[in-house]
């Protein structure tokens, strides 16, 4: 910029002297070009360094960071207890029963002497059963809440034909299934076709077949009619009167009734918990807990329920505990029948049966203190261990069957010992700031501790290549907060934990795409518990000392 | 009023007896000639001329500071320090440049009197002037840092800039008057806006605290600007116009008076402006970054800055039409030309309202060498910056051309580091 400056001042002065007396327009275009040339733009903005300092981020910690809030439950001093509450087994409908689909032919071949049939005339007719292949239960009516029904309907006759599909005993809407549709003329070798896929959807159907003392079987007819605007024609022996085909497919049944049948079903499954997951290594010492296993039969008809298993799974350790329970597992527990309401939206009375679990009479905390991942467990329920007692009038409805509520009560008073919590977020700082122009600058994490345990927090930069590349607090350890002799927190205690950037830093921040964050915790005079409260938390805060370059 | 306070405080401090000798004294001195020293207006009915110049003046930012910065160059520590050293409470700088064409010519008579002259002038103009306080340059230009413990003071805080064209009409009459020659004129001018930006805070300041946790931020500031979508030579944001007036009286002894108010009108722009009214009190603790910590869920919330930096109150953009003053500039001054023919004194004392300019004083010598050059010597104390020494010269050109240079604030060329002034204006003038 200067020397450009000095050699259009020399330009300047040279064309000043050629041109002094000649054209003033020409000093002036000059000047002006001097002066337009100075003011060439160095950037796109003007730069310089600002020496800042300020609060950067800020975390509020309380036990909800911790554990999700929907397990926790605050008693009224404030104490905190830890309620897990999940559904830990439902009884899968298809276990009981599945209505395959069904596929029906009916053909009728004329082997009679001809005979000549006039418009718009019935020429057959025929009542039929379709039994629906149902293993086990014995049902004499289903409310269907899904399904279909194809007619496929080939006619070989020189007329075009009416046919009507009815089944009498399916009623929706107070009106019975039934489909009139035409096929076309056709002959041998090039029939007329028809096919056609109706919904069952909604339809209440009786299975009592034709004569309604059957069960599984539906009732339908069909009947064929000559073409009222058509012409008379005749009938040869060997002709074909009726070529359909029926298939019932995909039929899920909201309710069914009638005797469900006598079965076993054994399940094993698991329930997901996941604290093992997130405490990856470290002792914890617990008070006590109850938990209680609720088993609910909406069934219409009598079960009997068995624990076979109970294991707490740590995924992390590999660890599992098993449950001893002696009143309780490999006992048989009976539940009655349910009763119906009639009411749609609430159609059932379950009956109950609760099995409660404490320290007394369980290995409980053993269980829990193994830091489950999983709950995994077997069970065994049998439909009707009694046979027929209800006279077929037992009856399910689809939503309402046998399930099992675990419900886990514990206060949140524990002992630590270098129990680590670990948990990995993807980050991109270039979201959350643009720290390029941040230059040499020390930032401090101020940790404000009102917990009455200590921590060691690592947070871990991971690049994209997944490889560790710096660790952000070096020294970690934050203290507890100041606890009285019932170790309950007096008040917090600050710790500043300084956090030098220099490019190194800066460019591992810059590469990293997660961070891991590693707590570990330990409670003050381990084993002894500690309570915790709902107003215990802890204030993080980054405080930013340094250079930064506006650009 | 209290910047205007603090100026004069300063000015009498470091020398008390120059700023009387401007202000009281102006009998003491002699007086020139006429605008175009070599006389040649007689001679012809028509003139054209073209102007075109820059300045930039402040009491506290040097021109190497407002030179690096306007060219977008890196400001370094040493710019910054020698500004700092030279801080007052509140500070304030002015920017112009701009250029103009005029076609002048004379008419035999007016209304059936002699004398008269109309003029039609086109002018482009870029005006900006601020003022800020010795703690906004401190945080602006070094940061919040040497403020941990105390309260930054940040307003009374102005900016404003002004990029407007100009068609100015007017006539003008010399003739006897007495034992002298009276000269008067008036102009209305037609104003189109073509870009403006305002930034105005009666109040902000901003707290760090000793250890950095926290800022207490507080301000009440509004923004205005036009239509962002058009900011070249051609939008058209809004319309308005300016009134010109000037006197002067010459005596027979050659003493010349002169009254002289330029510019004074206004700009309307147009609807589309913007209105960012921004007022708040808050503290500023950081981004709230606790789902980051967050070990009970497994869907976290993504930390962002904009929640807490983009607050309601910045939200608040309105749009509507706007007026603003343009930059009027009232003048007074008195000139002598001593017997010689060759020599003029001038003193005056202008103002350039609705601007942070504070009233300015000036003198002015001149001497012609010949009949083609004329040399001047410019001294001023006033207007955006404190004391100013400057050059002016003219040439008289074959073909009835008339030159002038003139750079009023030597210090933007001869202490390139300190110096807080600079400008350069150009003059062409042909007669017909």
């Amino acid at each position: 910029m200067t020397s450009r400056k000095t050699d259009l001042i020399y330009f300047l002065h040279i064309y000043t002297v050629k041109l002094s007396v000649k054209n003033g327009i020409l000093y002036f275009l000059v000047i002006s070009l001097f002066l337009s040339f100075s003011c060439k733009k160095e950037n796109e903005r003007p730069q310089w360094d600002v020496a800042v300092k300020g609060p950067i981020l800020q975390a509020a910690l309380t036990l909800d960071n911790l554990i999700a809030d929907s397990l926790q439950e605050d008693n009224p001093d404030g104490s905190v207890r830890l309620v897990y509450d999940s559904e830990v087994f439902k009884l899968n409908p298809d276990s009981l029963f599945i209505i395959p689909d069904t596929t029906l032919k009916t053909l009728n071949i004329w082997q009679y002497p001809a005979y000549v049939v006039q418009p718009n005339t019935p020429f057959y007719s025929i009542n039929n059963n379709i039994a629906l292949g149902i293993s086990g239960p014995l049902l004499t009516e289903v409310l269907i809440r899904s399904g279909k029904i194809t007619l496929d309907i080939r006619n070989t006759l020189p007329t075009k034909v009416k046919v009507t599909y009815l089944i009498p005993k399916a009623f929706k809407d107070g009106l019975p299934f039934k489909v009139q549709e035409f096929v076309d003329s056709g002959s041998v070798s090039d029939p007329g076709i028809f096919s056609g896929t109706y919904d069952l959807d909604g339809y209440l159907v009786d299975l009592t077949g034709a004569t309604g003392t059957q069960t599984n079987t539906a009732y339908y007819n069909i009947e064929a009619l000559s073409d009222p605007a058509g012409v008379s024609f005749s009938i040869q022996n060997g002709d074909t009167l009726i070529n359909l085909n029926t298939t019932i497919s995909a039929l899920v049944p909201e309710y069914g009734r009638g005797y469900l049948g006598q079965k076993t079903i054994h399940q094993t499954s698991d329930a997901f918990v996941g604290v093992g997951r997130l405490i990856r290594s470290g002792n914890i010492k617990l008070d006590s807990l109850t938990m209680d296993l609720e088993i609910e039969n909406g069934l219409g008809a009598e079960i009997q329920a068995l624990v076979s298993s109970f294991i707490s799974l740590n995924e992390n350790t590999g660890n599992t505990v098993a449950l001893t329970a002696p009143n309780v597992l490999n006992r048989f527990i009976n539940l009655n029948r349910s009763t119906e309401t009639g009411i749609a939206s609430d159609p059932v009375i379950p009956t109950y049966h609760n099995i409660h679990l404490d320290n007394s009479n369980s290995n409980l905390l053993a269980l829990i203190e193994n830091l489950p991942d999983r709950f995994n467990y077997g069970t065994d329920f049998s439909l009707n261990p009694l046979g027929n007692v209800s006279g077929s009038t037992d009856f399910l409805y689809r939503d309402h069957l046998v399930k099992t509520h675990l419900r886990l009560n514990m206060p949140l008073r524990f002992a630590l010992n270098q129990v680590m919590l670990t948990d990995t977020q993807e980050i991109d700082v270039h979201d959350l700031f643009d720290l390029e122009p941040v230059g040499l600058s020390t930032f401090t994490l101020l940790a404000d501790n009102g917990f009455p345990f200590e921590m060691d927090l690592q947070l871990l930069l991971i690049n994209e290549s997944g490889s560790v590349t710096d660790s952000l607090l070096v020294p970690s350890r934050i203290a507890q907060a100041a606890v009285d002799s019932d170790l309950k927190v007096i008040s917090s205690v600050r710790t500043a934990i300084p956090i030098p950037l220099d490019e190194t830093r800066k460019q591992n921040l810059l590469d990293a795409r997660r961070m891991a964050i590693k707590a570990k915790f330990t409670t003050p005079s381990y084993p002894d518990l500690v309570q915790m409260y709902s107003s215990y938390h802890l204030d993080l805060k980054l405080i930013a000392d340094g250079i930064y370059s506006i650009r | 009023m209290l910047t205007v306070f603090i100026q004069f405080v300063d000015l009498l401090k470091t020398n008390p007896l120059l700023f009387l000798f401007f202000l009281l004294a102006p009998e003491a001195l002699l007086a020139g000639s006429s605008d175009d020293p070599f006389n040649q207006e007689k001679s012809f009915s028509s003139k054209i001329e073209i102007n075109a110049g820059y300045q930039f003046s402040s009491d506290a930012i040097t021109n190497h500071l407002a030179r690096t910065y306007f060219l977008a160059g890196f400001i370094d520590r040493d710019m910054k320090n020698t500004v700092s050293k030279q801080l007052f409470p509140v500070n304030r700088l002015g920017a112009d440049a701009g250029y103009s064409i005029t076609y002048t010519r004379k008419i035999n008579s007016f209304l059936h009197k002699p004398g008269f002259s109309w003029f039609v002038s086109l002018v482009d103009q870029d005006h900006l002037h601020a003022e800020f306080t010795r703690d906004a340059f401190e945080i602006y230009f070094k940061g919040n840092s040497a403020y941990a413990g105390r309260q930054a003071e940040l307003g009374k805080f102005d900016f404003f800039l002004l990029h407007y064209q100009q068609i100015l009409f007017g006539l003008q009459r010399e003739y006897s008057c007495g034992h002298g020659i009276l000269k008067y004129e008036f102009g209305i001018g037609f104003n189109k806006g073509q870009k403006f930006q305002a930034l105005h805070s009666d109040r902000a300041s901003l707290f760090t605290s000793a250890d950095g946790e926290y800022l207490d931020i507080d301000f009440d500031l509004t923004l205005r600007g036009s239509d962002s979508l058009k900011s070249n030579l051609g939008a058209f944001n809004g319309t308005g116009g300016s009134l010109q007036f000037a006197a002067s009286y010459t005596d027979e002894q050659k003493n010349e008076f002169s009254f002289r108010l330029q510019n004074f009108g206004f700009i309307q722009f147009s609807d589309q402006s913007y209105s960012v009214p921004a007022d708040s009190n808050f503290k500023f603790e950081g981004i709230d970054a606790t789902s980051l910590f967050d070990f009970s869920d497994s869907i976290r919330t993504p930390v962002s800055s904009d929640s807490t930096y983009v607050r309601g109150f910045l939200t608040r953009r309105s749009k509507g039409s706007y007026s603003c003053k343009l930059p009027a500039r009232l003048s007074v001054s008195y000139r002598k030309e001593l017997p010689d023919d060759k020599t003029g004194i001038s003193i005056g004392l202008d103002h350039v309202f609705f601007t942070s300019y504070l009233p300015h004083g000036w003198c002015r010598f001149e001497r012609k060498i010949n009949n083609r050059h004329q040399f001047g010597v410019i001294a001023g104390y006033g207007g955006y910056t404190l004391w100013q020494l400057g050059l002016s010269y003219k040439l008289n050109l074959a073909g009835n051309w008339l030159l002038g240079l003139e750079s009023p604030f030597l210090s933007g060329w001869l202490n390139s580091k300190s110096g807080r002034a600079q400008g350069a204006f150009v003059s062409l003038r042909k007669y017909l």
